[in-house]
Formats: structure tokens, C-alpha cells, sequence
């Protein structure tokens, strides 16, 4: 849940609902996870750099990203998560 | 940037006093987000289960008649024996114990039934004593396939004595399931001395090298209160001749309850052992095994260590609370500290841009668990997998409704314990301020983000006062009202996490 000072605009793009699916199961997940899954798909840092972001082991980076993916699959249903990934 | 990507992210970030350096300010949040009990304070829960039992190593103390034991004196270190005689009752205790570890169930690594207690059933009315020796283990409940107390019914052996025999001659719980093995168990009930019986089962050496730790089952023959000593030391087998060896300090060993009688003895050397085969001999003897134990080094892809653990929970694996775990991330130590620790979660990664840890397993683990209070924007925040008490779930033993003014939630902390509250924010709110039914006002500055995404989003964080539920209200640069929101303060589980990468071993 987040403070808006304006009302939310409605999308147009014909893929809106299904962006907007993936963009609200991200933000259930908790924090860190939600962390990785952004900058490391939406703002393209890599591992590393989202490591050097978090100030956490890039192995700790990758499980979390991982887990969240699998999270987002298996409990939020969502299976095309690469596609929807990818857009911005 | 799209101002959807607003609501993708949520820093933490303590109440700010000034400008601040959001990446520094993250830093510290993280760290106090697994601090967890220094924001708001508590009652750890009592998560674990009580699984094995460990005997205290108390100092020894010589008594004379009439004083109190000083148990701070190691008054003398040398080899003694206890001058108690040991009763029939010991014997027919010492008798359930052989018994059980005869049948092999009485093993950590497998199946260990914890032996509790002793009653006597009856007088003697045909020359035959009678005890029923009861046991302790891991409840059964519907996740848990290692469990030994079936509904709260302890397992139990039924012995009888004919003055020159104990003889096993019945089960009861879940000791029945191993009836045939067990009823019929016989052995002369001669005395003997008190005995300190160590069966030492597992080796392992610590990442730091500075000692060898060797686990086994204990258990003690003789009068409780009881009280033995014994001078050990451990050695590499091949050692080559003027190699070290390393003390035991196996000073003193004093159950002082029936259901101190055996347990789980964890002894660490004073120096580090090699890798490779070990014997321990001790003065006066300690029933060890005879053969030498085998060193396990830690191999390569080994993360997790855990010694004589057992796992209870199929699908939730559980660390036993009171030994300690150590991991290694990245190819660095680390301590899992003791206590109730749960894996949180596990999988393994598949195909995609995993680099070399491909195929490879990852785990998190969950610790250091305590009641603390959430909000409304915090859900999701919190790790539902660690205890399934995030915000949107009640722990046990407290109360929610979702009622905004007069709510039942509880304060874990007594009326001191403050929430911390985060989230984002639009670019046109300047302040966002708590307006609590307590009457209490948080009133917070919204915090720009830092880099690429400076002007398409803001932070806010606050700590609150005990409450129960309120308005979060946020304004604009000239203290306009711009949206004002019911926020539910609840209380829940926060806790530490760790992942670790690869497997967990014995």
C-alpha cells in the first residue's frame, strides 16, 4: 500500500493487466526480495551490483532473486514472469 | 521511470534528522531490520522443541559434611569416583537405558528415545520388583515423522527384577512399535560401580581451527545426585610420534534429576585434532567405543553443518535449537547463533542467469524470533515463510480485528514497544505524519531517493508509539492534505534471515 498525492492512471497498454498483475505480486514479496527483483530485472544491475547495492553476498542475491521468482510462480500463479520482467 | 515502479520498492530507513544517504541509511536498516529485537522488544517465542537433554558441566567440589556445594570451585580436578553405592532403582534405570540403546533406539543420528524417569509399580509381593522407566522425544504432531510422544503418552519400558535378573516385560507408546525387539531384554542386576558411559558417535572440527567437538550418547550408572570424574585427552590415530594430544575437559560430571541420568554430551578439545581417525582414552575409563571415531573433514560444497541435529519437520526443516550451526556464505564463516532456527525456505537453481551456482542449492535460514508490532503498509514486508506470522496472520495466543478504532490488538511489549513503519511515496508529498487514537502525532519529512531514481519516488520511515490504530496522512510542501489513509497497527514475527548456498549435512 502506498501514499499517492494523485489519483492512480489507468493504463492503456493492451498488456496493462497482466503488467499490473506482476508489478502487484512484486510488491507482496518482502522486502528484500521485492529489492533484488527490481533493480536487478527492472533497473538491470547486475548480481553484482545489486550485491554491491544491497551490501549483501551475491550469493545471497541470487537465492533471494530466486526465491522470489518462485514464489511469484508458485503462489502468485504467475508463469510468463520472464516476459513481463523484462518490460518497464 | 514509470511511477508504477514507485510501488515496487521499499526502503527502511530510521527517522530521518537531516539529509540523509539513502544507500547508507539502507545499510543500517538492514541491519536493524535483523536486529529485529532492538526495535521493539520482547518475549522470544519458545519455538523450539525440546529434543535432547545435556548434562551440565558443573565444577566439582569436594563437600565437607555440612557446607553447601560452592559450584564456582574446582576444588579437586583429579580422578574420583563417587562413594555412593548404587541402588536397585539405579541399576533398573541404568537397565531401561541399555535396553533401549540395545534396540537400537537410542541413537541421535536415527531414533534416540531420551530416557525421563523411573517408577516403582508395586510392592514386592512375589519377590519381583517392578519400575516402569519412562522416556522423552519429539511430540508427534502431523508434520513431524520422527516423533515419539504420541497424544502426550509418553513412551515406556516395563522392567521386572527377580532379585538376580531385570527383565524387560512390556512396552508402552511408541516403544510398542519395537516390542518384540525389546520385551524379553534380560541382564544380571549385579551392582557394579557407578559408571560414566560415553559413546561418542560424530567428529567434527570447527572452521577455525582452534578445536575438535566430539557428540555422544551419555549416560550415568550410578546414585542420582551423582558426581564423577574423569581425566580424557583425544588423539590422531596416525599421529606421528611427539604429535599433540589434545585434553578433554571432561572435569566433572554431575546429573542432579532422574531425567539427567542420560543425554547428549558435546565435549570440544582444547586444541584441534587432525582430519582422520581419533581415540579417546580416558582415566578412569569412559565406556567410549572402542574403535577410533572417523573425523569427517567438511567437504567442498558442504554450507551447513549442524551436529546431531535431527530433522523433525519434513517440509519445514528445523534446526535443533540448542547446538550451535555454522555455514559458510560465500566462502566466508558464519555462526548461526543457537536457539530456534527454522529453514525458512530452500530450492535449487534451475535454468537462467545464475552464473556458477547453477543446478546448485540454496537454503535461508530463520532465527531469532520475537513478537513485535507490524502495520498495514508493512504487509508483505515481513517473511510469512519464517513462522507464518506476518501481518496478515495472528500468532497464536493473540487477537486481531479489523475494526479502525477500538481494536483488540495486543502489545507484546507492555506499552514500550515501538513499531517501525516504511514505505514510499509519491514526489509531491513533502511530510507524512501518524495520527495515532492515542492522541500521539509522528509527524516524519519524506526522504528523496538517491541516483537514477531521485525524483520518481520517496521514502518514509518512522518509529510509533504503542497504539492502536490510526491515520497515516500525507501532505503536501505547503502542509496540504493530500491523502489520508486508516493504518492498523497488529502484531507479529519479525526475526533474522540468512541464505546460505549448497547443502545441509550430519
Amino acid at each position: 500500500k502506498r501514499l499517492e498525492g494523485r489519483p492512480v492512471q489507468t493504463h492503456t497498454d493492451p498488456d496493462a493487466a497482466d503488467k499490473q498483475a506482476v508489478r502487484d505480486a512484486i510488491s507482496r514479496l518482502p522486502d528484500r526480495q521485492k529489492t533484488v527483483l527490481v533493480l536487478h530485472y527492472y533497473l538491470d544491475l547486475s548480481f553484482a551490483e545489486v550485491a554491491d547495492w544491497m551490501n549483501a553476498p551475491e550469493g545471497t542475491v541470487k537465492s533471494l532473486a530466486h526465491r522470489a521468482v518462485k514464489k511469484l510462480r508458485e503462489e502468485e500463479g504467475l508463469l510468463d514472469l520472464e516476459e513481463a520482467l523484462n518490460v518497464t | 521511470m514509470s511511477p508504477d515502479l514507485k510501488s515496487l520498492m521499499n526502503r527502511s530507513a530510521p527517522e530521518p534528522s537531516g539529509p540523509v544517504d539513502i544507500a547508507a541509511v539502507g545499510r543500517r536498516s538492514r541491519g536493524l531490520r535483523r536486529r529485529g529485537q532492538l526495535i521493539s522488544l520482547t518475549t522470544t517465542l519458545a519455538l523450539g522443541l525440546a529434543v535432547f537433554l545435556f548434562f551440565s558441566f558443573a565444577q566439582p567440589n569436594d563437600k565437607p559434611s555440612g557446607e553447601e556445594n560452592d559450584r564456582s570451585q574446582v576444588v579437586n580436578p583429579g580422578p574420583q569416583e563417587d562413594e555412593s553405592e548404587t541402588s536397585l532403582d539405579d541399576r533398573a534405570a541404568t537397565f531401561a537405558i541399555k535396553s533401549v540403546a540395545e534396540a537400537g533406539l537410542h541413537d541421535p543420528t536415527d531414533i534416540y528415545f531420551d530416557y525421563l524417569d523411573l517408577d516403582k509399580t508395586s510392592a514386592p509381593v512375589d519377590a519381583t520388583d517392578k519400575w516402569v522407566a519412562t522416556f522423552s522425544g519429539p511430540e508427534c504432531t502431523n508434520s513431524n515423522t520422527k516423533c515419539i510422544v504420541i497424544d502426550g503418552i509418553p513412551p515406556a519400558l516395563k522392567l521386572e527384577s527377580n532379585g538376580i535378573d531385570f527383565t524387560v516385560t512390556g512396552t508402552e507408546g511408541a516403544l510398542s512399535k519395537w516390542s518384540e525387539r525389546l520385551t524379553g531384554i534380560t541382564a544380571p542386576s549385579d551392582p557394579g560401580p557407578p559408571q560414566f558411559v560415553w559413546e561418542i558417535y560424530q567428529a567434527d572440527d570447527e572452521t577455525d581451527a582452534k578445536r575438535t567437538h566430539l557428540v555422544g550418547v551419555s549416560y550415568w550408572t550410578g546414585p542420582i545426585p551423582g558426581r564423577y570424574f574423569s581425566e580424557c585427552e583425544g588423539r590422531n590415530v596416525d599421529a606421528a610420534p611427539g604429535d599433540e594430544k589434545s585434553v578433554l575437559p571432561l572435569r566433572g560430571i554431575s546429573p542432579q534429576s532422574e531425567d539427567e541420568r542420560d543425554g547428549l554430551l558435546r565435549i570440544s578439545t582444547e586444541t584441534p585434532l587432525n582430519q582422520g581417525a581419533i581415540e579417546v582414552t580416558c582415566d578412569p575409563a569412559i565406556n567410549t567405543k572402542p574403535e577410533p571415531y572417523e573425523m569427517s573433514p567438511v567437504p567442498e560444497e558442504l554450507q551447513l553443518v549442524e551436529v546431531g541435529s535431527e530433522i523433525i519437520v519434513p517440509d519445514g526443516l528445523e534446526l535443533a535449537p540448542d547446538l550451535p550451526s555454522k555455514a559458510l556464505r560465500d566462502d566466508i564463516p558464519i555462526d548461526i547463533p543457537t536457539g530456534p532456527r527454522y529453514v525458512a525456505a530452500r530450492g535449487t537453481f534451475d535454468e537462467g542467469d545464475w552464473g556458477e551456482v547453477e543446478g546448485k542449492d540454496w537454503w535461508f535460514i530463520s532465527w531469532g524470533h520475537e513478537k513485535a508490532w507490524c502495520n498495514s503498509f508493512q504487509i508483505g514486508n515481513l517473511d510469512a515463510e519464517i513462522s507464518g506470522w506476518g501481518c496478515s496472520e495472528e500468532p497464536p495466543g493473540l487477537s486481531h480485528s479489523d475494526e479502525v478504532i477500538g481494536d483488540s490488538t495486543l502489545n507484546p511489549g507492555g506499552g514500550t514497544v515501538l513499531s517501525f513503519t516504511y514505505g514510499t511515496l509519491s514526489p509531491e508529498v513533502a511530510t507524512v505524519e501518524f495520527e495515532l487514537t492515542t492522541g500521539d502525532l509522528v509527524r516524519v519529512d519524506a526522504i528523496e531517493a538517491p541516483g537514477q531514481l531521485k525524483g520518481g519516488i520517496k521514502y518514509f520511515a518512522a518509529y510509533l508509539p504503542p497504539a492502536e490504530n490510526g491515520y497515516i496522512v500525507a501532505r503536501g510542501p505547503t502542509g496540504e492534505e493530500l491523502q489520508r489513509e486508516r493504518i492498523c497497527l497488529r502484531a507479529c514475527i519479525v526475526g533474522n534471515e540468512e541464505s546460505v548456498n549448497g547443502t545441509i549435512g550430519h
